[in-house]
């Protein structure tokens, strides 16, 4: 299991790198500067600027500089707002997405889960279809259709809910956010557990349990959990990366000055290093949630664990 | 579809006993994809045509607005059915990107085997792990936008799986006896992929296509959405939904028609894909 | 007493032509051991399922079944659960699929102690133990923390039954508890399931496919034959006086290890048509990538020659390297060292280095016949492939009749051309294998398990078909199987394998007539035979192979009741005793008839 790990964490190391390389050369790749847009400046003050950030500098030595940046911790100076760091704003705009990014997941997994183990244990029946039947939809109305249909109906017609993250006050400014950003989720999860609960279900060893007269919460409980999770646990790599993507959509749709706001607005003011910092921070993300998914799957199957 | 009934002759469809989720959900994309081919033509109107004096109308039968107008006074019916074109076009074609690479990458990887498919599969697993639709959103901020670039885009986050998929199967083909067999009459290689791999894995992969085919959608949609996609005045689902929620006070019907019709397709997809993978599971074929 | 009785049951499945079980009706008394007999798809093992209530729900079930007089038919879950484990339990077929991978064998007891308040929370630990050790699991409490993947075959059958013990039930249902098991293991677990009858009075209602397990193991027997009942009675009057054409058949069909052996192929004094020549073959574990389908254990080290027109047959346990024997001399094994030589001419190691009339020349037969055709082709073209290949200048109409020539040659109906492998019984499928092989005319044809997964009536005629064969093309047959009532049928010479090594080499007649090696008599006397009358034998002495690698010296000394010191620390040699060659360092002194 330690061997595992160790080598699970050694990938890992590449793979971030790999990003770091790609993106750069992307953002240097890109025609024009980062200060095309700005006023026709005094040649002086645009030499100025451009040492300012360094970008008299040969690429290597950028991208030298760079990367011992990031190690430290440091993503560079953003572009557009001048006098922050990105790694500042990065921090400012962190917590709010965080706990958004949170609630969805929690919610996703306890609903989903549940509606799955529900769905396959009354499968056939009326519930299985309609909760299949609404997994479905949830797997196929995309966050962005369902975030404003949410706005519509909650807070422009029904009048129950803020419309917009600002707007309101409390925890109940949540509510609608959470739940346009859990929706897709939830339905996945639906629908993947519901599946290997069947899976499960049928397996041989589920048969024995039955033969010696267990009863069929001991079966779920004991036998037949902990094998139906496992292509959950391995979704939830998948889960975060597909939560972040559409925390960008939800942000922008409820203003809720978050870390997708601030990618978007940073995309539209094409302020490089800020894009540039937020994807190297999301990928570090990603690869280090993937990496505990991997260790938990690895601690659920003995098989694993075991080689 | 020629493929499609190229593939219904492979050994893998004979199983297939159309269930009701395929037949309804293939007819209904055939008649949106009918629909956003032909619709365009029989209209007065085109995409691009602004009339200030038509803003804001709501769906009428007047003069062939269906769908109303939009906030420029364009006809929705004509932009939302060229939008659909684009956006079936967006998601057919990457989705063929990644078909290729990953049935290519796949097979290789897995028909090699040894050290060469153990260095292939890393690479993916790295590749695996990074948020690649925020790489696109980079690519997109920095560079001029275009559909070509959407394509490939999108087929590159998409490979991974389908030679993830394609690889598992070969492997487990590869040390079937029947292969074992050829082998042994004196099979050349390249006739045994062909032959007697091939054949066996379409299915798999043909439902794995219609299920790459609504994530494509969705990646072009975000893209879309976020500004970053199709250009005006030419449109997609995602930008009309984008647009819709502009203006979602004042003319819900901006939002409501081509989110409809966006998740209209995507259901259809994957209750096609649902449906096909049902129809070919082994398990379901045992008596 | 009547414990069970199975009144009038029947068990269809909608689209099936006919139903899985049809009409049953028998009883089993208490204490008494009842064998119920049939091939695959008689519905054996779909009564047994119907007893417990186990069957999936869209089985379509009729008809009684009274256990102390309760008809536990259609009963929900909650009365059944009275039943389950506390007076009928059962065991199943593979225990590496019935016992839960995810759960500790501890685990799996403790739940089934807990659910049925069989004993307090706290003596759960040492009941469990207790049941451990009372199935032959010495260790119990390492056996109590260990997951199912961690044992040994024979030990996961053992827990399965410790578990199906817990409740003390009045009735041990066994459904080919050990079919999965190697013949030495398959003679413990029946040994173990007679001794717990002895000590506890309970019945045991055994299903299985082999006339050899009823007959030394159960009292009364019934024959199942397509759902139906054929004939029920003592054990003894069935065996000796079947009534049903069917149950004759079968009887006939069981091969004994006392059965003649086949008339020894005229010595012609050519050389040999294939010679193996201290063949190796060894795994290495690759890091990154899979480990191989089927674990093979290594070859180390194995010379035999098999002239024109004969059948040598390899037979070992799994792991003694039999099958990759097979693979490595048609050149699919990975890694091997050694020389295989064809009429002479040394062969590639890999067969893709073979040019293709040596191909041609060395023809196999895979153990499953379904796996071993293309889904995705027809009959026609599946036999048609090899002649297309090898004789490229022939025309349509001439590889047609080639096809039809070997199709009625394996006894096949041309009628078969166009259908699919999965339009195919098992024994069909297996034909069509062959006749690919043979249609290439080879003159050594490798048979690895090709009988093992078709039922006694199709086994036989397979084997038939294939000595028919031999007689009419000269062929020669290398025949690899764990079975030595098959290779009693068919060889004329005997390899007998361990781990890797050929420990005996010897006739047909020598081999039966007196082993040498105690490895030999331990595989002879694990075979059940097919005669009630001569009762319940010890199962032979031999332990289970550890999984900690090959012991030093002889291999076979662990398990050995014949070792001395000499043999932990200095490996035999074959050597020729009695024209038999045997290694054994005690084989000499020691009478194993």
């Amino acid at each position: 299991m330690l061997r595992f790990a160790f080598v699970r964490i050694l990938s890992a190391i590449p793979t971030l790198l790999l990003v770091v390389v790609l993106a750069f050369l992307m953002v240097h790749a890109a025609p024009g500067g980062p200060f095309d847009d700005e006023r026709v400046l005094p040649p002086e003050n645009a030499r100025n600027l451009q040492a300012a950030y360094h970008l008299d500098e040969s690429l290597p030595r950028q991208f030298g500089r760079y990367l011992s940046g990031v190690m430290r911790g440091d993503l560079g100076p953003s572009y557009h707002y001048r006098d922050y760091r990105v790694s500042e704003l990065i921090g400012a705009a962190l917590p709010l997405s965080l706990m958004l990014g949170l609630l969805a997941m929690s919610l996703a997994l306890v609903v989903g889960i549940s509606a799955g183990v529900v769905a396959a244990l009354k499968r056939n029946t009326m519930l299985d279809r309609v909760i299949s039947g609404l997994a479905m939809s949830g797997i196929s109305i995309p966050v962005f259709v369902v975030a404003p249909l949410l706005v519509l109906v909650f807070a422009l017609q029904l009048r129950w809910l803020p419309a917009s993250f600002s707007g309101g006050a409390g925890g109940w400014r949540f509510l609608l956010p959470v739940v346009a950003l859990s929706l897709p989720q939830i339905a996945y999860v639906t629908r993947l557990m519901r599946a290997s609960m069947i899976e499960a279900l049928s397996s041989d060893f589920v048969r024995t349990a039955r033969a010696q007269g267990l009863s069929t919460l001991s079966i779920v409980r004991y036998h037949a959990m902990k094998p139906a999770m496992l292509p959950v646990v391995s979704y939830l790599g998948p889960a975060i990366a597909a939560v972040l993507t559409s925390a960008v959509v939800v942000e922008t749709i409820f203003g809720i000055p978050g870390l997708g706001q601030l990618f978007v607005r940073g995309g539209l003011n094409r302020d490089y290093t800020l894009v540039l910092g937020i994807v190297i921070f999301y990928a570090a993300l990603v690869i280090v949630l993937n990496l505990l998914v991997d260790l938990l799957y690895g601690f659920l199957d003995p098989r694993i664990r075991h080689r | 579809m020629n493929a499609w009934f190229a593939l219904a002759g492979a050994g893998a469809f004979r199983h297939l006993h159309g269930g009701a989720a395929i037949r309804v959900s293939t007819g209904i994309l055939l008649i949106i994809a009918a629909a956003a081919l032909l619709g365009p033509m029989l209209s007065p109107h085109d995409y691009f045509d602004t009339d200030f004096e038509q803003r804001l109308k709501p769906p009428t039968l007047d003069e062939g607005r269906l769908f109303g107008t939009d906030d420029l006074g364009r006809d929705l019916f004509v932009r939302t059915l060229s939008g659909t074109r684009i956006t079936l076009l967006v998601a057919v074609v990457a989705s063929f990107v990644s078909l290729a690479i990953g049935v290519a990458y796949g097979a290789i990887a897995g028909y090699a085997g040894g050290k060469i498919d153990a260095f292939m599969m890393r690479i993916v697993d790295a590749l695996y792990a990074l948020p690649f639709i925020f790489l696109v959103i980079l690519l997109m901020v920095a560079f001029e936008r275009n559909v070509l670039l959407i394509f490939v885009a999108i087929g590159a986050i998409n490979w991974l799986d389908m030679a993830r998929i394609v690889r598992g199967q070969t492997l487990s083909l590869k040390h079937r006896e029947f292969v074992d067999a050829a082998r042994l009459i004196g099979v050349p290689p390249v006739v045994i992929v062909f032959r007697h791999i091939v054949p066996n894995l379409l299915g798999v992969v043909v439902v794995y296509v219609t299920l790459t085919i609504p994530q494509a959608i969705l990646v072009e949609s975000f893209l879309s959405f976020l500004g970053l996609g199709v250009q005006e005045p030419q449109t997609s689902l995602g930008a009309l939904v984008n647009d819709g929620v502009s203006q979602m006070e004042r003319a819900p019907w901006m939002l409501l028609i081509p989110a409809t019709l966006l998740a209209a397709v995507l259901m259809s997809f994957n209750f096609l894909g649902d449906g096909l993978r049902d129809a070919l599971d082994p398990r379901q074929r045992r008596r | 007493m009547t414990l069970l009785e199975v009144k009038g049951l029947t068990i269809a499945y909608a689209g099936a032509r006919e139903p899985a079980v049809d009409r049953l009706s028998f009883a089993v008394n208490a204490g008494e051991s009842l064998g119920l007999v049939g091939e695959s798809g008689s519905g054996k093992t779909q009564t047994a399922l119907g007893i417990l209530g186990l069957l999936p729900p869209q089985a379509k079930v009729g008809g009684q079944v009274l256990f102390d007089g309760v008809d536990l038919l259609g009963k929900g879950v909650k009365i059944l659960n009275r039943y389950r484990a506390r007076r009928v339990a059962m065991v199943f077929q593979d225990p590496q699929q019935a016992l839960n991978p995810y759960l500790t064998i501890g685990e799996q007891l403790r739940r089934v102690l807990l659910e049925h308040r069989i004993v307090r929370a706290r003596d759960t630990r040492q009941r469990a133990f207790e049941l451990l050790r009372r199935v032959g699991l010495p260790d119990a409490e390492r056996q109590y923390r260990a997951w199912p993947h961690q044992l040994s075959g024979g030990m996961r059958q053992r827990a399965m039954i410790a578990l199906a013990l817990s409740c003390e039930p009045e009735l041990l249902i066994a459904d080919e508890p050990t079919t999965a098991l190697d013949v030495t293991l398959q003679a413990q677990v029946l040994q173990l399931l007679q001794k717990l009858r002895a000590e506890s009075g309970i019945a045991l209602m055994l299903i299985t496919h082999d006339l050899g397990v009823v007959a030394g193991n159960c009292g009364r027997m019934l024959v199942l034959h397509h759902g139906r009942m054929l004939e029920q009675g003592l054990t003894t009057t069935v065996f000796q006086s079947p009534v049903q054409e069917i149950t004759r058949a079968m009887l006939a069909a069981t091969v004994s290890v006392d059965d003649p052996a086949p008339p020894a192929p005229a010595a012609s004094g050519s050389p040999p048509v294939l010679s193996v020549d201290k063949l190796e073959v060894t795994f290495s574990d690759t890091r990154f990538g899979w480990r191989p389908q089927t674990a093979h254990s290594a070859v180390r080290g194995v010379t035999f020659s098999l002239g024109a027109g004969e059948t040598v047959a390899v037979v070992g346990e799994s792991g003694s390297g039999k099958t990759t024997v097979a693979r490595a001399i048609v050149g699919l094994a990975l890694k091997g060292r050694g020389t295989v030589s064809l009429s002479g001419e040394s062969l590639a190691g890999r067969v893709r280095f073979r040019p293709l009339d040596q191909r041609r020349d060395l023809q196999m037969v895979f153990q499953d016949p379904v796996a071993s055709l293309d889904p995705a082709m027809k009959v026609g073209r599946i036999i048609a492939e090899p002649v297309e290949l090898h004789e490229p200048r022939l025309g349509r109409a001439e590889y047609d009749q080639r096809v039809v020539a070997v199709l009625g040659r394996v006894g096949l109906d041309d009628s078969l051309l166009q259908r699919f492998p999965h339009e195919l019984s098992g024994g069909q499928a297996q034909r069509v294998a062959i006749a690919r092989a043979l249609v290439l005319e080879p003159k050594v044809l490798i048979c690895d398990e090709a009988v093992v997964a078709l039922d006694g009536t199709v086994r036989r005629a397979v084997l038939d078909l294939l000595q028919a064969e031999q007689r009419r093309s000269g062929l020669s047959l290398l025949f690899i199987t764990h079975d030595l009532a098959v290779v009693r049928q068919i060889s004329h010479r005997v390899l007998v394998m361990y781990m890797g090594r050929i420990c005996e080499h010897a006739d047909n007649d020598a081999l039966f007539r007196r082993p040498r090696h105690p490895y030999t008599r331990a595989l002879m006397d694990a075979v059940p035979v097919a005669d009630p009358t001569r009762g319940p034998r010890p199962a032979p002495g031999v332990g289970e192979v550890s999984s900690a690698g090959i012991p030093s010296g002889c291999a076979f000394h662990p398990r050995c009741e014949y070792a001395q010191p000499r043999c932990r620390t200095e490996r035999p040699e074959l050597e020729r005793i009695d024209g038999s060659d045997v290694a054994c360092h005690r084989a000499g002194e020691i009478d194993l008839r």
